[in-house]
C-alpha cells in the first residue's frame, strides 16, 4: 500500500486539484483549472468576434459557451455572496453581465466576465501557493516516536550503547499519544520529535530548522533539546518534557498560521473599497432609474427612459478599468520580475514594498553562504612530520563519505589540493558525538589518530599544547569560527571553519542604504559574536542576535508596525518572521521550502543584487498605477455622467469603458521592461 | 459497553460502504474509458430511435442529416455536463467522508482504535500481534486515515479520474459512435449493422461472460428499436 500524505490536501481547504482520490495523472491535468478555463474562454471570445460577420449563429454559440463556462461559476459565487449580504465586485460584474444580456449586448457582457475570470484565476493561483507553507513544516515534523518500554533509572545510570537499547522493547507511537516522562529513542539522522532532556547517549545536533544555526552542537546527558532539531550522529535517549501540542516545532507552526492570518491588511482595505464601490453603483443605478422620471419629465421606459439610462450608467461605472488595468500594471511588473528571477506572490506586495522604510536580513544562508569553509589550519607541535599537507590528507581520508557540515568543508580542501597524498587507514571507528579515530600509516608504521572535538583529546595534550590550543580557540571565537582538531603522532592540527559571506553582499547593503534610502538591519538567532562579525564586515549598524523564534517574531512585528519592514531570510526558522513582516523575501535556491512558501517574494537565483532593483521597480509601478487610476476614474466619471444625462447610448458607454481599459492597459505594458 | 459501541459504529460504516459502492460502476477499467464507452453506447441507442422516427415521417435526406447533426452536438454537450456533474457530486461526497473520518481520528482516537481492532480481528489477527498491528497503524495519522478510508469505507485512493476528464471522454465516446453512423444515414441497412456492431463492441467491457453480454445487449437494443418503431407507427395511425 503506497502511503499518502493528506496534510497538504486539508491545509489547502480540500483543494480539488490535490484530492487524494484522484489519480496522479488527473491531478497534473487539472492544475490551475480556473485559469485554463478563463484563457480558453478568452480564445472563444476572440473566435466569436472573428465569426460575427461570417456566421453570427456560430458566434452566438461561442458566446453561450463563454457564459456557461465562466458565467455560471461567477453566478454561483454571486448567489453565495448575496446570501451573506456581501455586495462586492463579483456581484457587480455578474449583474453587469446579466444586464448586458437583457439589453442584447451579450458580447460586452462576455468580455466583462472573461476578463474578470482571468483576473480572479490569476489571483487564486498566486495566493494558493502561500497556503502550503505549513505543509512543508509538517513534512519535517515527525509524526511518530520510538518509545522505549521497561527502561529503568538503574539502567539509565549505566553507559548506554546502541546494542543495549536494542534489547529493550521499542514501540512506534504517534507523537500525539506520547506523554510527558516517556523515554524515546532517537537514531542518527532523525529529527527530534518532542522536546526533552537527554538521559542517555552522546551526539551532535543542529538547530537549523529552529534557529537557522547549522553549526553542530555537542549534546550529552542532561542537555535539553527542542523538537525539530536534527540528531547528526550517535544515538540519543530522551525523556519527554512537553507534549506534541506544546512542542517547539508545533509552536513555530502555530506562529506561521497566525502570522499568515494577520497579514493581508492591504488586501482587506482593497476589498473594503471595492465592496463599497460595487454596492454604491448598484444603489445609484437603482435610484436613478426611479428618481429621474420624478424630477424630470423623462419616461421610465424606452431608449431615452430612466431604466435604460440607469443601466448604461451601471455598465459605464462598472470598474472594469480598475479591475483589469490596475492588475495589468502589476502583472507587467510581475512579468518583468519573473524574467529577472524574482517571483512575487501577488500584486499587492508592490504597494508594501513601496512603503518599506527598513530592510532586515537574516545572517546564516542569507548574508552568508551557510556552508563552512576551512579558512585556517594551525599546527601545534614541533615535529616536521606530519606537515599540514599530510594533515589535510589524513583528515579528508577520515571524513570521506561523511555528510557532517564540517566534514564537507574538509573534503572541499581536498578538491583544491594538488598532488594529493594517498593515506592508508585501518581500524576506523566513530566516537558518537565526538568524532572519529583510526590507525593511519605514517612513516611506514600505523599511528593512532583522532579527528573531531578538542575536548576528547585535551587530556593527552602537553601543557604547552593546551595553552596554544586555548589561544587558537579564543582567536577563533572572536572571528566566529568553529574548530575541529586532528591529533596525530602527538602533533595537533587545528582546522578553523567560517561561514563565508556572500561576495556581493557589502555592495548590495551599501546600495540599499544610499540609493533606496532604506535602513538596513540584521535579525538572527545565531550567537552575538558571529552576528557582530558579519555585521561589522558588511557595515550593518543595527544587529539583533541570539534570538529565540518568539523574540525574533516580536521584533519583526514591532518593526513591521512602526516602519514597514521587508525581511530577507532563507531558513525554516525564518518562516514566521517572513510571514509576519510586511514583506517576506526568501532565497529560492538555498532557502527552505517552508521559508519560500511563507514569503511574499522569492529570489529564484539567490541573487541579492535584485533587491535594489526591486525597490526601484515598486516606485515606478506606483507612478504608473496613479496614471492608470486617473485615466480610469476620469473615463468612468465621464462615461457614467454622460450616460445619466442620456447623452451616450449603451454601446458608446461600453466602448468608452473598454477604450479606457485599453489605454491604461497599454500604459501598464511599459512596466514590462526588465 | 465501549466495545459494543465500536462494533455498532463499524456496522453502520459498513452499511454506508455498501451504499457508496452500489452507486458506482464496480469495474477495473479507468473511469474516463467507462464514461466514453457508455456515451458511445447511448449514442447508438438514441441514433436508432431517431432514425426509426425519421423513416416514418417525410423528410429530405438533407433535413435528416441536419437534425441528426444538431442532435449529436446537443447530446455531446449533455454528456459532458451530465458526466462532469455526477462525477463532481461523487468527488464532493468522498471529500465529505474523508473530512468526517479525519475528525473522528483527531477527536475520537479510542473509538478509532477499537474499530481498527475489530477490522483486523476479522482479518484473523489476534493477541499480541493484533495489538502491535493496531499500535503501528495508530502511530501515523496519515496511514491511519488511509487504512480507514480503504478498509472501512471501501474507497480506493488515487484511483478516480477528474470529473472534467471523464466528461471530455464521454464527448469523445459520442464522437466515436457518430463519426461512423453519420456517413450511413442514407443507407438504413448499413446504418443498423454498423450501429449494432458499435453497440456490441462497447458491451465487451463488462465482466460477465462474452456470449451472455452480447446476447443481452443485442436483445436490449432490439427491444428499444422495436418499441420506438411500433410506438411511432401507433401514434401516426391514431393521430
Amino acid at each position: 500500500m503506497k502511503q499518502i500524505s493528506f496534510d497538504e490536501f486539508f491545509l489547502s481547504g480540500m483543494e480539488e486539484s490535490i484530492s487524494p482520490f484522484l489519480t496522479d495523472n488527473s491531478k497534473k491535468w487539472i492544475k490551475n483549472l480556473g485559469l485554463k478555463i478563463s484563457i480558453f474562454s478568452a480564445i472563444l471570445f476572440i473566435f466569436s468576434l472573428i465569426f460575427f460577420n461570417i456566421n453570427n449563429i456560430l458566434s452566438y454559440f461561442l458566446i453561450s459557451l463563454i457564459y456557461f463556462s465562466v458565467g455560471i461559476p461567477a453566478l454561483l459565487s454571486t448567489i453565495e455572496n448575496l446570501k451573506k449580504l456581501d455586495i462586492n465586485i463579483n456581484v457587480l460584474m455578474t449583474l453587469a453581465a446579466i444586464i448586458a444580456i437583457l439589453l442584447k449586448r451579450p458580447f460586452e457582457g462576455a468580455l466583462l466576465i472573461v476578463l474578470f475570470g482571468i483576473s480572479n484565476a490569476l489571483e487564486k493561483t498566486l495566493s494558493y501557493k502561500t497556503k502550503s507553507a505549513i505543509h512543508h513544516l509538517n513534512k519535517i515534523s515527525p509524526t511518530k516516536a520510538y518509545i522505549i518500554q521497561n527502561l529503568t533509572d538503574k539502567i539509565l545510570s549505566e553507559k548506554i550503547e546502541e546494542e543495549t537499547i536494542l534489547n529493550f522493547s521499542i514501540h512506534e507511537k504517534s507523537i500525539k499519544e506520547v506523554s510527558i516522562g516517556d523515554y524515546i529513542f532517537i537514531k542518527a539522522g532523525e529529527i527530534i520529535p518532542l522536546d526533552g532532556v537527554v538521559i542517555g547517549g552522546i551526539s551532535s545536533i543542529t538547530l537549523e530548522h529552529l534557529t537557522g544555526e547549522t553549526t553542530p552542537i555537542f549534546t550529552k546527558k542532561n542537555d535539553l533539546i527542542p523538537a525539530g532539531s536534527r540528531n547528526l550522529d550517535g544515538i540519543l535517549i530522551i525523556k519527554v518534557l512537553k507534549t506534541s501540542y506544546d512542542s517547539t516545532l508545533n509552536q513555530i507552526i502555530k506562529l506561521i498560521s497566525s502570522a499568515q492570518k494577520a497579514k493581508p491588511k492591504i488586501e482587506k482595505l482593497f476589498d473594503k473599497i471595492t465592496k463599497k464601490y460595487a454596492s454604491s453603483i448598484i444603489i445609484f443605478a437603482f435610484l436613478f432609474s426611479i428618481i429621474i422620471p420624478i424630477l424630470f419629465s423623462i419616461p421610465y421606459f424606452g431608449m431615452n427612459g430612466s431604466i435604460y439610462r440607469a443601466l448604461t450608467f451601471l455598465i459605464a461605472a462598472s470598474p472594469c478599468a480598475l479591475i483589469i488595468a490596475i492588475p495589468a500594471a502589476y502583472l507587467s511588473t510581475l512579468s518583468s520580475c519573473t524574467k529577472r528571477g524574482v517571483i512575487l506572490k501577488g500584486g499587492v506586495i508592490f504597494d508594501t514594498l513601496y512603503n518599506c522604510k527598513i530592510i532586515a536580513f537574516d545572517k546564516t544562508g542569507t548574508l552568508t553562504k551557510a556552508s563552512f569553509e576551512c579558512t585556517n589550519i594551525d599546527k601545534i607541535g614541533k615535529e616536521k612530520h606530519p606537515d599540514i599537507k599530510e594533515a589535510i590528507a589524513i583528515a579528508t581520508t577520515l571524513e570521506k563519505g561523511s555528510t557532517h557540515p564540517l566534514a564537507k568543508a574538509l573534503l572541499n580542501l581536498k578538491k583544491k589540493e594538488k598532488n594529493f597524498l594517498k593515506i592508508f587507514i585501518k581500524n576506523f571507528k566513530s566516537i558518537p558525538g565526538y568524532g572519529i579515530t583510526a590507525d593511519v600509516k605514517i612513516k611506514n608504521s600505523y599511528q593512532k589518530v583522532f579527528l573531531g572535538l578538542s575536548e576528547y583529546i585535551e587530556k593527552k595534550l602537553s601543557n604547552d599544547q593546551k595553552e596554544d590550543l586555548k589561544k587558537i580557540k579564543e582567536a577563533a571565537y572572536k572571528k566566529a569560527q568553529t574548530i575541529s582538531v586532528l591529533y596525530v603522532d602527538k602533533q595537533l592540527f587545528v582546522f578553523r571553519f567560517s561561514d563565508s559571506i556572500r561576495t556581493n553582499a557589502k555592495k548590495i547593503i551599501s546600495t540599499l542604504k544610499k540609493q533606496n534610502k532604506l535602513e538596513v538591519i540584521m535579525i538572527t538567532g545565531d550567537n552575538k559574536n558571529s552576528a557582530d562579525f558579519v555585521a561589522n564586515t558588511l557595515q550593518i549598524e543595527k544587529v539583533f542576535s541570539n534570538l529565540k523564534p518568539k523574540d525574533k517574531l516580536d521584533i519583526v512585528e514591532k518593526l513591521s508596525k512602526d516602519k514597514n519592514l521587508a525581511m530577507v531570510g532563507d531558513g525554516i526558522n525564518d518562516a514566521p518572521s517572513l510571514a509576519r513582516s510586511n514583506i517576506g523575501i526568501s532565497l529560492g535556491k538555498i532557502g527552505s521550502k517552508t521559508a519560500v512558501d511563507a514569503s511574499d517574494i522569492i529570489l529564484v537565483k539567490d541573487d541579492l543584487s535584485s533587491l535594489p532593483w526591486l525597490f526601484k521597480k515598486a516606485k515606478k509601478l506606483r507612478s504608473v498605477v496613479i496614471q492608470n487610476l486617473i485615466v480610469a476614474l476620469f473615463i468612468i466619471l465621464f462615461a457614467s455622467s454622460f450616460a445619466l444625462f442620456g447623452l451616450i447610448p449603451l454601446y458608446l458607454a461600453v466602448l468608452l469603458h473598454e477604450g479606457g481599459t485599453l489605454i491604461v492597459g497599454l500604459n501598464s505594458l511599459r512596466l514590462l521592461k526588465k | 459497553m465501549k466495545k459494543k459501541e465500536s462494533i455498532f459504529k463499524l456496522i453502520k460504516k459498513k452499511i454506508r460502504k455498501k451504499i457508496l459502492s452500489s452507486e458506482f460502476y464496480k469495474t477495473e477499467k479507468p473511469e474516463h474509458i467507462v464514461a466514453a464507452i457508455d456515451a458511445a453506447k447511448e449514442t447508438v441507442i438514441l441514433s436508432f430511435i431517431l432514425i426509426i422516427i425519421f423513416t416514418q415521417i417525410n423528410l429530405t435526406l438533407l433535413s435528416i442529416k441536419m437534425i441528426y447533426f444538431s442532435f449529436l452536438i446537443s447530446f455531446a454537450f449533455w454528456k459532458i455536463c451530465q458526466t462532469a456533474f455526477i462525477s463532481w457530486m461523487r468527488l464532493n461526497k468522498f471529500h465529505k467522508i474523508i473530512k468526517e473520518e479525519k475528525y473522528e481520528i483527531e477527536h475520537h482516537r479510542e473509538n478509532e482504535k477499537k474499530e481498527l481492532e475489530t477490522i483486523y480481528k476479522a482479518k484473523g489477527f489476534s493477541g499480541k500481534l493484533l495489538e502491535d498491528v493496531v499500535d503501528v497503524l495508530m502511530a501515523d495519522d496519515n496511514r491511519l486515515l488511509q487504512v480507514m478510508m480503504e478498509e472501512e469505507m471501501g474507497l480506493v485512493l488515487r484511483r478516480y479520474e477528474h470529473p472534467l476528464k471523464q466528461a471530455i471522454f464521454s464527448a469523445l465516446g459520442v464522437l466515436f459512435s457518430s463519426m461512423f453512423l453519420i456517413f450511413t444515414l442514407n443507407k438504413p441497412y448499413e446504418f443498423f449493422f454498423l450501429g449494432t456492431f458499435i453497440f456490441v463492441l462497447t458491451s465487451l467491457y463488462s465482466k460477465t461472460n462474452i456470449s451472455f453480454k452480447i446476447i443481452w445487449n443485442l436483445a436490449i437494443l432490439a427491444l428499444i428499436s422495436i418499441i420506438s418503431f411500433f410506438s411511432i407507427k401507433y401514434f401516426m395511425l391514431t393521430l
